[in-house]
């Protein structure tokens, strides 16, 4: 009886160690799986998160909710000051605001006279933030639009003011934005007044780099920043945020979307405006096919 | 195995999952999307090295792998490579448990920063050799030290609210894991 037993115990246990390693296998497959084919696991990822975030956003929401206004609590403290902070804030908006009104009717009128086209305006479609990476070596949020709302990759996510990142990753009701600050973001943008051109470059902390500036001295500190259009990833011209230099003499970006208080985004929706293919579709209309190939056979006539 | 027992088995693993599914969650809310400059312990490593030592049927791998898994999915990390190194480093902790039963706390937890400090340096060695791009190295330093630090903590709350006591050799056992 007591050699049966041993026999068994033997047995489960040499079956236990097949088991574990074709676990371990499957592990390195998986892993080896997701580092070829990328965009494939990474929909995997995106379509498993769809099924399964959306439905716990009931427990979500009220966790949330209760730890911000634990956050308006502790801010509550410190609200004579706020109110005098914000006082004076309001001052100087208000002298700006007359200032922009003017330069709006400015630019208005000069646009007129020269009649320019603008590109279309771009219209946005708001999302809730679901969740957020998880880990603290990714920044990006999942949020409530997906396939189902027209959302498209590569889209910008914006704040109320300024870029917070692109989507990455669409589900059908859901999809995962990335943010700037994160570090596989790399975003094309210029730097106003002095138009240099860098490139923006997420390293995990609030204040993401400027790489690759073409002439680093025309650049200020507090130089406005803006996405440039470059690739025809991102429309041009949204706001950033300012320059500023740190200690290590480096241009970094302080960002003007508040990553803080997040709770609400807006994707940009946008289509990448006609490329240029042929040197004489820059001037003039496009002609109908059909004439061009009568012209054709006249002229050979 | 009486049957009392059985049942006692699938009720911690069901509490174990639970506990998982709680810090995932809580690492999923949107408390605050600023990066955090310090990362959390990974206080479920610690868990799960306690319960091999103390309890190991109720930490089976199957169960650290479906676990740490669904972390992997849940999180943006790289599929599959962090649980199997949790995987490989909680088999090495499972084959020497007799080792730890009759030493001495201090042991136990130099054992266990090794076998983090394995893990995690199998992780970033893997990542390199595939061209990943990894976390900085100063963060998983951080998490490194905070998991560490963590641990008797949690072998305190195991030992003196959940009485998880290891499976007593001498009285020289349960006088080790007081902290």
């Amino acid at each position: 009886m007591a050699g049966q037993k041993i026999q068994d115990y033997d047995f489960g246990r040499s079956i236990r160690r097949v088991l574990f390693g074709l676990t371990l296998f499957f592990l390195l497959l998986t892993f080896l799986f997701w580092r070829i084919d990328n965009p494939r696991a990474e929909q995997i990822r995106i379509s498993i998160l769809d099924k399964v975030i959306p439905n716990m956003e009931w427990a979500m929401g009220p966790v949330t909710l209760i730890s911000r206004i634990v956050d308006d609590f502790q801010s509550y403290g410190r609200i004579y000051e706020q109110n005098q902070e914000l006082r004076r804030e309001l001052q100087q908006m208000k002298a700006w605001r007359e200032a922009a009104i003017q330069l709006e009717q400015e630019k208005a009128q000069l646009l007129d006279l020269n009649n320019v086209k603008l590109p279309p305006k771009l219209s946005f479609i708001s999302g809730v933030v679901l969740t957020d990476s998880g880990s603290p070596f990714r920044q990006s949020a999942l949020i409530n639009l997906g396939k189902h709302d027209g959302i498209v990759d590569g889209w910008a996510a914006m704040d109320g003011l300024g870029l917070l990142g692109r989507i990455s990753g669409v589900g059908e009701n859901s999809s995962r934005v990335i943010f700037l600050i994160d570090s596989n973001s790399r975003i094309p943008v210029i730097i106003k007044p002095s138009n240099q051109t860098a490139i923006l470059s997420g390293d995990n902390t609030l204040l993401p780099v400027l790489d690759f500036i073409e002439n680093p001295n025309l650049v200020q500190p507090g130089d406005r920043i803006l996405t440039s259009g470059d690739g025809g990833v991102f429309p041009p011209d949204l706001l950033v945020g300012q320059a500023v230099l740190t200690s290590d003499n480096k241009f970094r970006t302080r960002l003007s979307a508040d990553y803080k208080r997040l709770g609400f985004m807006r994707i940009i929706r946008h289509s990448p405006s006609l490329s240029i293919t042929d040197p004489d579709r820059l001037i003039g209309p496009v002609l109908p096919q059909e004439d061009t190939i009568d012209q054709n056979q006249e002229t050979d006539g | 195995m009486s049957d009392l027992k059985y049942h006692s088995i699938w009720l911690r693993q069901l509490a174990l999952l639970l506990f998982a599914a709680c810090i995932l969650f809580y690492n999923l809310i949107p408390f605050s999307l600023v990066p955090s400059a310090l990362p959390m312990p990974d206080v479920l490593y610690c868990i799960i090295c306690a319960l091999i030592i103390r309890h190991p049927k109720v930490v089976p791998f199957w169960l650290i792998a479906l676990i740490y898994f669904s972390f992997d999915i849940f999180m943006a990390k790289p599929f599959g490579i962090w649980t199997a190194c949790v995987l490989v480093t909680s088999e090495l902790l499972r084959v020497n448990r007799d080792a730890f039963l009759e030493n001495l706390f201090p042991f136990e937890w130099f054992y266990f920063a090794m076998l983090l400090l394995l893990a995690l340096i199998m992780n970033l060695v893997i990542l390199s050799i595939a061209y990943v791009p990894s976390p900085p190295v100063l963060n998983i330093v951080w998490e490194f030290v905070f998991t560490v630090a963590s641990y008797p903590f949690v072998i305190f709350i195991f030992t003196h609210f959940l009485r998880l006591k290891k499976p007593v050799l001498g009285a020289f056992a349960v006088k080790g894991h007081k902290v």
